[in-house]
């Protein structure tokens, strides 16, 4: 340990950001191997831009309801406030009695504020908001969990300890990009770095079973601009719903072609290959015995075009280089990314509106005027059939990661916040019934996690960037719907305020939930402290790693 | 093992050494003057969306004094050019003028200026013709396309309409680079619609493009697509009864993404460090919380109401306006403890604090015509003088324009110049444009860490521009109100989604964020081991590949379409009779008949028509691999601006001649134009998708001319009546590999008279270094010339820098005959060669070590038998040792 500190010093000193950009010198023992065939994936569900969670899950209580409706309601003037009315709506059980137009709890003839109309009860200390019927139906059936407070922190903070600076705050606070990257790479004092759960990856890449290849371990799917999968070893496959085939090593023009010849498509295909440094023809280039199967046809037919013996160029600059492995990896995995999507995946549960799972809703159906609608429905069903190819493949490890964007509400809160929310609670009921039809719901584990959480007050049209906020877990066998944490006063001003605007403290750091996923997924509990540096501020017990985990409640 | 050479140290360092470019600051900061053709390429690379060859040929022609280089005469008219911001009525389109001609065109029953009955609107009785308040129950989401294609034309240039759009192409450039730094985006609502509110925007980044920073900051700020973007568009002053306060959205992304960024920086762009190594804030919360208030009270040219965003609202092609009533001046209760109303304070206890009123007047007028008294331009100018500004924006702007990597030296002259332009203005962007453009740095990088990838649409322009693009004369109507009676596009681009497909399109960024992290890293060894950042990779993922081939596939397979139908293919007219294309598709039409014709024209045809082509012309192989030769002279020529890698090179021609199965051809005559159409279209996408293409690679300034050497006798005599029979030569260059086909052979030989007859030899490379020009005497015998060089040495292979030499993998050295080299980072080092292919390396330091062309930078260390490792960063050198885990 002594040297890698050293090391690690001295990158400092070299004015390279510290964190893990080198590579690893001395070899490091492979990571435990659970036993079996025990498939688990993560799914993240990030909500871009920093979810208001207030108007998600509203508080219950009259007390914190109160303090939650005086500074958001309006006052004197409730009607033009940004608070979710107390009315608490009929849930119908989704199980027997679906969802209709007419039926639609939060519908009004001003759909616009469909999000402030009224909430479920769950028998919390939350409400959910009337515009996710399914979340409430989920949490009610004990398949969600709900995490107070939680944020980003380099240790357990008070109000008391940020005013006398007795301990360190995250850097760059209430920033975007700042705190996304603190929440991707698990450590809230650095600005650069690489993702957690891409150095999950790293730690199994190449490992048999668990890089899942052709595509590695894990799979990113609208994420602009997240490091949380990248690792020093490994990158994200990017997932795109509809994946195009390289149309263009088949057919040049055909249509004005009289003829193309039957080896032209191999032949440009080969030089494809040959020009992104890697020659097709032959097998060692190839990491996996399997894939191979794919270019056997490459013996079955006349190869005019022969680059068998010739070495792949490389060139002396490394973005050169760079561009040629990633196209490389492009066509490598294009055939099978082409074959795991194209399949159709038929269920016989059906959403809550009786339709088909992961169909997108009309709008009259929803009674919500929606824009650019139903990618986070269309990107779970594109996460479920790469599960279920993982699954049969015999792979036991993924990781996805899907953004779900829109969050950042400073304006227009109300005209956008509900229909974003709307869909994730579709979305998370698709998967949810998806995985449970499958047999996979303790295999999987999905989770919810944003920037950070919003202001308490509003600017009037919207709110600003915030600390603290709730946030949802499902899967991995957690059976029983609860608040995990603490409920925070939301008094401007208060105990739990920041500053003078409701920038709550968070009490549950990311760091704590992302280790325990960490150690339900597999790591082993003596890396943990490397992919969190910070994780021993939050044990209870200093020799015990695991006393810092807020027990989800994982079975296994 | 080799015996400790006893004269250690008998040269003394001298001057010799530090002269190298590698290491002179002097030299380095010293503006560029003189010119090769080398570098004409990467200056118009770096200043245009694009070069052509049309252009690497004209550069002389705005030159008019001889004191002063061609292309810095050129860059100098182009930061005068004269542009669509001049004159209000000319031949000039602005974009926005562009989408309003496009739209009124191409949808006439729709009127996009009508009125629409609502009782809060003011009408046109104001006096105000305002452009698409998103014309209800018609397809206005057209006019996304529409910004879309008035952003191709000034891009791309678009001759068909007239030869002023897109000439003002360095202003288009900077315009570009800008909208990545003053993000906005189409991707937030209600912007999605109203698309001429980011036209408009374009046209405000154009216009200041060459102006001064501080003036586009109060242009950028009262826009009414940054308004609407990030919600300072009604952004109103504190309420305790309605319990509101300011929006901080704009007030946080202009001092962290606009201008001053979340850290500290150096000058040259570094962050600063505290005692604890931790980097430094440039402000706090509080300094938001001060900001948004300035930025409140102002809302859209024409807008109604207080509360609610609609596409159907306002003018976005006026600044915003000013409302008094609804800006902050801390009289509501809100402040009752604010011990100094009305005045706010920003950076708090640095040395730039300042303070200002909330209501100072300001210099810009609001988009009414009235003067304001917002505080705006006050608060604009303290974080305009903060001294992160120069470094935050040159760095920007270098990694835009020229590599992916610069050295802090070189972000430290240009912020310099932002600074202070030497007259003492700051921000003045054309001086800090040109200081960029003409820093030695963009002409000179290390060839492994130099470059960038290219961005995608970029890629997509350069390759668009030097193929002559033009486009599709006939794109059917987005809005079909008449199947029988289409209407079709007037001389317009057409490609609606490119961000779909290539990642990336003009104003429609993700986020605020823009595409890309600036110091986005890809995990890759080599990468991470030289800290370097590469923004565009991470774009360009495994969708990007299938995606990119498959746009550019059909772009090429157009022109074989359209080929077919053109009057004269040669001159691409006569296109009465073009086929209809679907609006969907890319609509650019590119012309193949150059490469085409030096194709043809090495199969012997001197015609160079495709009409003239059978398939017997393709019988010989050596005669069908010159020609292959010659066509990829013109694509070096012509769109690579640069060599391609001699493997590479002729990897493609065993494919063009040997991977399709021309025999069959020959069993039909006719198929020949066939042939050679597909050898062009195949040769031409693989070669543009490669990383030769789509990365720029580092430059290290080629003065070497290429060798040349006449086989056979240099004096020969002919039998009168004798045919001359030429007996060959060879050419080589240090950077372009083998020449042969560039060589130019002048002179004739008549043996029906006798005469002495001169064969004149010469060869030029890309990088304008011309050999000596060798002549043979056909007449009176002598002895053949002398050969030999110094291929046994070890550092053959190594490429001239300076006054040393470079090579690929062990660095920038000066060898001397004694077997001592002077190495960059290592200093002092004997070298021999270990017999095979490695070397044996004596430093003071660590005795012999061993290492080879594919260990480096790892060495073996005979004197403890431990491996070693040398990290290499700039000119400073780090030795890690395996054995004692430690650096040295």
């Amino acid at each position: 340990m002594h040297s890698r500190r050293t090391f690690v010093k001295s990158l400092g000193a070299l004015g390279l950001a510290s964190g893990g950009f080198f590579p690893i010198l001395s070899a490091r023992a492979a990571p435990n191997l659970p036993a079996g065939d025990d498939y688990k994936a993560l799914v993240c569900v990030y909500l871009h831009g920093g979810n208001d969670s207030l108007n998600m899950l509203p508080p219950a209580t009259a007390a914190n309801y109160r303090e939650y409706f005086d500074v958001r309601g309006g006052g004197d003037n409730p009607e033009s406030g940004i608070a979710v009315a107390n009315t608490v709506f009929d849930l119908p059980d989704l199980d027997s009695q679906k969802l209709s137009s007419s039926t639609n709890p939060y519908a009004a003839e001003d759909n616009e504020s469909a999000g402030l109309k009224g909430v479920y009860d769950v028998g919390l200390g939350l409400n959910v908001n009337g515009v996710m019927p399914e979340i409430a139906h989920l949490i009610r059936k004990q398949k969600i969990k709900i995490l107070a407070n939680v944020g980003n922190l380099v240790e357990p903070l008070t109000k008391e300890d940020i005013q006398s600076v007795r301990k360190e705050k995250p850097s760059y606070l209430f920033s975007h990009d700042n705190q996304r990257m603190q929440v991707d790479i698990g450590r809230a004092d650095l600005d650069n770095g690489f993702g957690w759960a891409g150095r999950i990856a790293d730690l199994w890449f190449g490992v048999e079973k668990y890089d899942a290849f052709p595509f590695g371990m894990n799979f990113s799917l609208r994420a602009n601009g997240s490091r949380m999968l990248e690792g020093t070893k490994t990158r994200p496959y990017v997932v795109q719903p509809n994946p195009v085939a390289f149309n263009s090593m088949k057919v040049v023009s055909a249509e004005e072609s009289p003829w193309v010849p039957s080896d032209e498509n191999l032949n440009r295909r080969s030089m494809y290959h040959y020009l992104f440094g890697a020659n097709p023809m032959n097998p060692s280039n190839y990491r996996y015995a399997e894939y191979n199967k794919q270019w056997n046809y490459y013996d079955e037919v006349p190869r005019p075009l022969d680059l068998t013996n010739r070495a792949a160029e490389v060139s002396p600059n490394h973005l050169k280089r760079i561009y040629q492995k990633m196209g490389m990896n492009a066509l490598r995995t294009n055939d099978a990314v082409l074959a795991a999507l194209g399949e159709t995946l038929n269920f016989d549960k059906t959403d809550s509106y009786g339709q088909g799972l992961f169909s997108v809703p009309e709008e009259e159906t929803l009674a919500l005027s929606f824009n650019d609608f139903g990618r986070l429905i269309e990107n779970l069903e594109t996460i479920t059939k790469m599960i279920k190819v993982g699954v049969s493949e015999g792979y036991r490890r993924q990781i996805f990661l899907v953004q779900h964007g829109g969050f950042d509400t400073h304006g227009s809160q109300l005209e956008t916040h509900p229909r974003i929310l709307r869909e994730l609670s579709l979305g998370m009921d698709h998967l949810s019934s998806a995985l449970e039809e499958l047999g996979l719901s303790d295999k999987v584990v999905t989770y919810t996690t944003s920037d950070f959480g919003r202001t308490v007050s509003s600017n009037g049209d919207g709110t600003d960037h915030g600390w603290g906020g709730n946030q949802m877990i499902m899967g991995g066998g957690l059976n029983q719907a609860e608040i995990i944490g603490k409920l925070p006063s939301l008094a401007i001003g208060g105990a739990d305020d920041y500053s003078e605007q409701g920038r709550i403290i968070p009490t549950i750091a990311n760091i704590q939930v992302q280790a325990e996923l960490a150690h339900w997924f597999g790591v082993d509990k003596n890396y943990l402290p490397e992919l969190f540096p910070h994780i021993s501020n939050f044990q209870s017990d200093a020799n015990e790693v695991t006393s810092s985990f807020v027990n989800l409640g994982f079975s296994s | 093992m080799k015996i400790f050479p006893t004269f250690f140290k008998l040269y003394s360092l001298g001057a010799l050494f530090p002269l190298c470019i590698f290491s002179s600051p002097n030299l380095l900061s010293q503006p560029k003057e003189s010119f090769t053709l080398q570098d004409r390429h990467q200056l118009l690379k770096m200043a245009t969306f694009g070069p052509t060859y049309q252009m690497v040929m004209e550069v002389n022609a705005t030159a008019s004094n001889d004191e002063v280089a061609d292309e810095i005469e050129w860059l100098d008219y182009q930061l005068n050019h004269p542009s669509a911001y001049d004159e209000p009525e000319d031949e000039w389109l602005t974009h926005f003028q562009r989408v309003e001609q496009i739209a009124t065109t191409l949808e006439p029953t729709v009127d996009f200026y009508k009125d629409y009955p609502n009782e809060n609107r003011k009408s046109q009785a104001d006096g105000f013709l305002i452009f698409n308040r998103f014309v209800p129950n018609t397809s206005s989401f057209n006019i996304d396309a529409f910004q879309m294609s008035a952003w191709w034309d000034n891009s791309l240039g678009n001759s068909d309409l007239n030869d002023k759009v897109g000439s003002d192409q360095l202003r288009q450039r900077m315009a570009y680079a800008l909208s990545q730094l003053l993000v906005v985006s189409k991707a937030v609502f209600p912007l999605n619609g109203r698309t001429e509110g980011l036209a408009c925007y374009y046209d405000l980044l154009a216009e200041n493009a060459f102006g001064n920073y501080e003036t586009l900051l109060q242009n950028v700020l009262r826009s009414p697509a940054m308004g609407v973007f990030l919600s300072s568009a009604m952004n109103q002053k504190a309420s305790l009864a309605k319990n509101t306060r300011p929006d901080e959205n704009l007030a946080r992304e202009f001092m962290q993404l606009f201008t001053i960024g979340p850290y500290e920086l150096e000058l040259d762009g570094s962050k600063k460090r505290d005692l604890n190594g931790k980097t430094i804030p440039t402000y706090t919360q509080n300094d938001i919380i001060e900001m948004a208030k300035v930025l409140t009270g102002w809302n859209l040219f024409l807008f109604p109401t207080w509360e609610r965003l609609g596409k159907t609202f306002g003018s976005y092609q006026h600044l915003m306006v000013f409302h008094p009533d609804k800006h902050e001046d801390e009289q509501d209760e809100f402040y009752a403890n604010d011990p100094d109303r009305g005045v706010i304070t920003l950076f708090k206890g640095r040395a730039w604090e300042a303070s200002m009123d909330l209501n100072a007047s300001d210099e810009l007028r609001d988009g009414s015509g009235n003067s304001t008294n917002s505080g705006l331009d006050a608060a604009i100018r303290i974080v305009f003088n903060h001294p992160n500004v120069g470094p935050f924006v040159s760095r920007h702007l270098i990694k835009h324009f020229v590599s992916s990597n610069p050295t802090p030296a070189y972000v430290a002259r240009v912020a310099a110049v932002f600074n202070d332009d030497g007259k003492g203005v700051r921000g003045n962007l054309k001086a800090v444009l040109r200081a960029i453009l003409l820093d030695q740095e963009a002409y000179s990088q290390s060839i492994e860490v130099g470059g960038r990838v290219k961005e995608p649409l970029l890629a997509l322009t350069q390759f668009l521009r030097a193929m002559e693009v033009r486009p599709w004369p006939k794109t059917k109507s987005i809005m079909l109100l008449d199947e029988s009676n289409p209407i079709y596009l007037p001389k317009m681009y057409s490609f609606r989604f490119p961000e779909n497909t290539i990642n990336q399109a003009a104003l429609r960024a993700f986020d605020v964020f823009n595409f890309y992290d600036r110091d986005f890293m890809p995990p890759d060894e080599d990468v991470m081991l030289n800290g370097l950042t590469s923004q565009e990779t991470e774009i360009i993922n495994d969708n990007y590949f299938p995606n990119l081939q498959n746009q550019l596939s059909g772009i090429i397979a157009n022109y074989g379409r359209f080929r077919l139908k053109c009057e004269d293919p040669a001159r691409m007219t006569g296109l009465d009779d073009a086929p209809e294309m679907n609006y969907n598709w890319a609509n650019f039409i590119i012309n193949l008949e150059k490469p085409l014709s030096s194709l043809i024209r090495g199969l012997g045809k001197e015609t160079g028509l495709l009409t003239d082509v059978n398939g017997s012309d393709f019988s010989d192989d050596e005669i069908f691999a010159s020609a292959v030769d010659d066509l990829f002279d013109w694509y070096e020529t012509n769109l690579l601006f640069a060599p391609l890698n001699p493997n590479f090179r002729s990897a493609f021609v065993e494919l063009c001649v040997h991977g399709f199965d021309h025999r069959r051809v020959l069993r039909d005559e006719d198929k020949g134009q066939s042939l050679a159409l597909r050898i062009v279209e195949n040769s031409l996408l693989l070669l543009v998708s490669s990383p030769e293409f789509m990365v720029d690679a580092g430059i290290v300034p080629d003065l070497t001319p290429p060798t040349l050497r006449i086989l056979g006798d240099a004096t020969m005599e002919l039998e009168p009546g004798q045919i001359y029979v030429e007996p060959g030569y060879q050419a080589s260059d240090n950077v372009y590999g083998d020449m042969h086909s560039r060589v130019i052979i002048s002179g004739e030989v008549d043996s029906s008279k006798a005469g002495i007859y001169e064969i004149k030899y010469s060869v030029v490379d890309l990088a304008g270094n011309e050999s000596s020009s060798l002549v043979r005497k056909v007449v009176v015998p002598e002895s053949s010339p002398n050969a030999g060089n110094g291929s046994d040495l070890w550092w053959g292979d190594a490429v001239g820098v300076g006054n040393g030499f470079y090579q690929s993998w062990l660095g920038t050295f000066l060898p001397f005959a004694s077997g001592w080299i002077y190495h960059l980072q290592l200093g002092w080092v004997y070298v021999v060669k270990d017999g095979e292919d490695g070397l044996w390396l004596w430093t003071d330091q660590n005795r012999w070590i061993w290492s080879r062309k594919d260990v480096w930078p790892f060495m073996w260390s005979s004197e403890t038998s431990d491996w070693l490792y040398a990290l290499i960063i700039g000119n400073r050198l780090l030795i890690y040792d395996y054995g004692s885990q430690r650096f040295q």
